[in-house]
């Protein structure tokens, strides 16, 4: 017996006398006692309790000697690449965006300034239709998003409306997020229809206390104030998942506290904060690519917030730890964009030289194999981080090497974080009693 | 030892979490309340 590859450990949690241990393929989460750990690392198993070893066996926490794990991780990626128990994709209503940020990802196609049309809109349904009679999902979801998703709430109505009684009609469960920038307000009467039409997340961003998150998400009067004020007519009103996702680079770092101590009062039903890394652009017209922190200080700056976020008494997200591989890979998940061109990844959207497709043809394209046939993940089959970051981000590699296909490896900022992210979302104490009571 | 969180299918999910740059991953549940 051995500890899988894909174990990794974090020593003396929640004591000294104990480990905690996360498997990145299996998603198992074990707290083992220090003598455990020791005969593994061993391989002596006297006067150790069998049924703690099949336990682990069981989880993926430890595997056969001669169990070959690299037929599991092909699995695994296989699995991601061509099942769909839950078919998602992410629709862009508009590329358009009622803020001005200097730092956007999307400030090259925000000339396009469109919103999807009623055609577009009608042949995306059918197209999704088409999709879900050829898959047969237990579970269809749609992420919104834009530019600004809320510049066009037709499509977001007409799409779901349709969608949610065609999935309901085939017993297929429904739902739908949004992710918006939260500056466009949405009136009781509409939030209730969106609800009753499947929405159950809504992420909003905000980039720290109200100067600094107003300096760089550019509203005329201000954003912030609308945003927060958004939050709370929507927690009032309807029982969703609420995210707060704010993008940190080194010019906001040190500004995030204030946001955090509001967020705290606000007391949001199912609030989750998402402290992302703040994404450089393909298009850097005002010079803020220099402000994107490195791996290495992103993964110590995120560490430390989420630290402060736990200790207030909120959630983070496990962003980075429980992440599976990204629509890159699966052979039909896409980005919808608002003429009906396909996408691997929001990261490349509205870029002709990456579109794979289009909702009014059949045909995908050479870029489409191109992308799904990639399969980076081959290249790092004895990382224990691959299982989650599926051999790389196609968009990193494309803002790093101008080159989508050469991997920039990310194990430095990934050792970092992932343990530490998952310690911080645990119930240290819970977990102490548990240990206390199964002695 | 105590098995906080169980082995889960990978593509078992009922909820759309596919991408780690632009989407923010979902809170998943902890040992906590």
């Amino acid at each position: 017996m051995k500890f899988s590859k894909f174990s990794i450990f974090e020593k003396d949690y929640p004591d000294i006398n104990h480990l905690a241990v996360y498997n990145t393929l299996t998603k198992a989460v074990a707290i083992i006692e220090k003598n455990l750990y020791e005969s593994v690392i061993n391989n002596n198993f006297e006067n150790i309790n069998e049924n703690h070893i099949s336990s682990l066996l069981e989880q993926g926490i430890v595997v056969e000697n001669d169990d070959d794990e690299t037929s599991k991780l092909n699995i695994y990626f296989s699995k991601i690449k061509s099942e769909y128990p839950s078919y998602s994709t992410m629709i862009l209503t508009s590329y358009d965006c009622n803020l001005k940020c200097k730092y956007c990802f999307e400030n090259n196609i925000k000339s396009i300034n469109k919103n999807m049309s009623a055609e577009v809109t009608e042949q995306t349904i059918n197209w999704l239709k088409n999709e879900v009679n050829q898959y047969n999902p237990k579970h269809f979801s749609i992420i919104f998003s834009g530019g600004e998703p809320l510049l066009n709430k037709e499509s977001i109505k007409n799409i779901s409306t349709k969608m949610k009684e065609y999935c309901i009609s085939k017993s297929i469960q429904y739902s739908f997020g949004i992710l918006t920038n939260g500056t466009i307000n949405i009136d009781e009467s509409e939030l209730n229809d969106f609800y009753t039409m499947g929405l159950r997340i809504i992420q909003f961003t905000i980039d720290g206390a109200r100067e600094i998150h107003d300096a760089r998400r550019i509203l005329q009067g201000g954003s912030y104030d609308k945003i927060i004020n958004n939050i709370k007519f929507v927690d009032s009103r309807i029982n969703i998942q609420t995210i707060v996702r704010i993008n940190v680079d080194n010019e906001n770092i040190n500004q995030i506290d204030g946001l955090l101590d509001e967020l705290k009062k606000l007391n949001i039903k199912n609030l989750t904060i998402d402290v992302a890394p703040r994404i450089a652009s393909s298009c850097d017209i005002y010079n803020c690519n220099s402000h994107v922190l490195t791996d290495n200080v992103l993964a110590d700056e995120i560490i430390k917030i989420n630290e402060k976020i736990t200790n207030i008494g909120l959630r983070h997200s496990r962003r980075f730890t429980s992440s599976t591989p990204c629509l890159g890979i699966a052979l039909r998940q896409f980005v919808i964009d608002p003429l009906g061109d396909l996408y691997k990844c929001a990261g490349f959207a509205g870029m002709k030289d990456f579109k794979v497709g289009s909702i009014f043809e059949t045909k995908l394209n050479k870029k489409y194999t191109d992308i799904v046939g990639l399969d980076n993940w081959h290249n790092c089959k004895n990382c224990e981080y691959v299982p989650l970051c599926g051999g790389g981000c196609m968009y990193i590699n494309h803002l790093e090497f101008n080159n989508y296909r050469k991997t920039k490896c990310q194990k430095t900022l990934f050792n970092k974080i992932v343990m530490k992210s998952l310690i911080s979302t645990l119930n240290k104490e819970k977990i102490k009693k548990q240990l206390e009571a199964s002695k | 030892m105590l098995i906080v969180e169980e082995a889960k299918d990978c593509v078992n999910v009922t909820e759309p979490s596919f991408c780690g740059c632009f989407i923010s991953p979902l809170f998943a549940p902890t040992t906590g309340d």
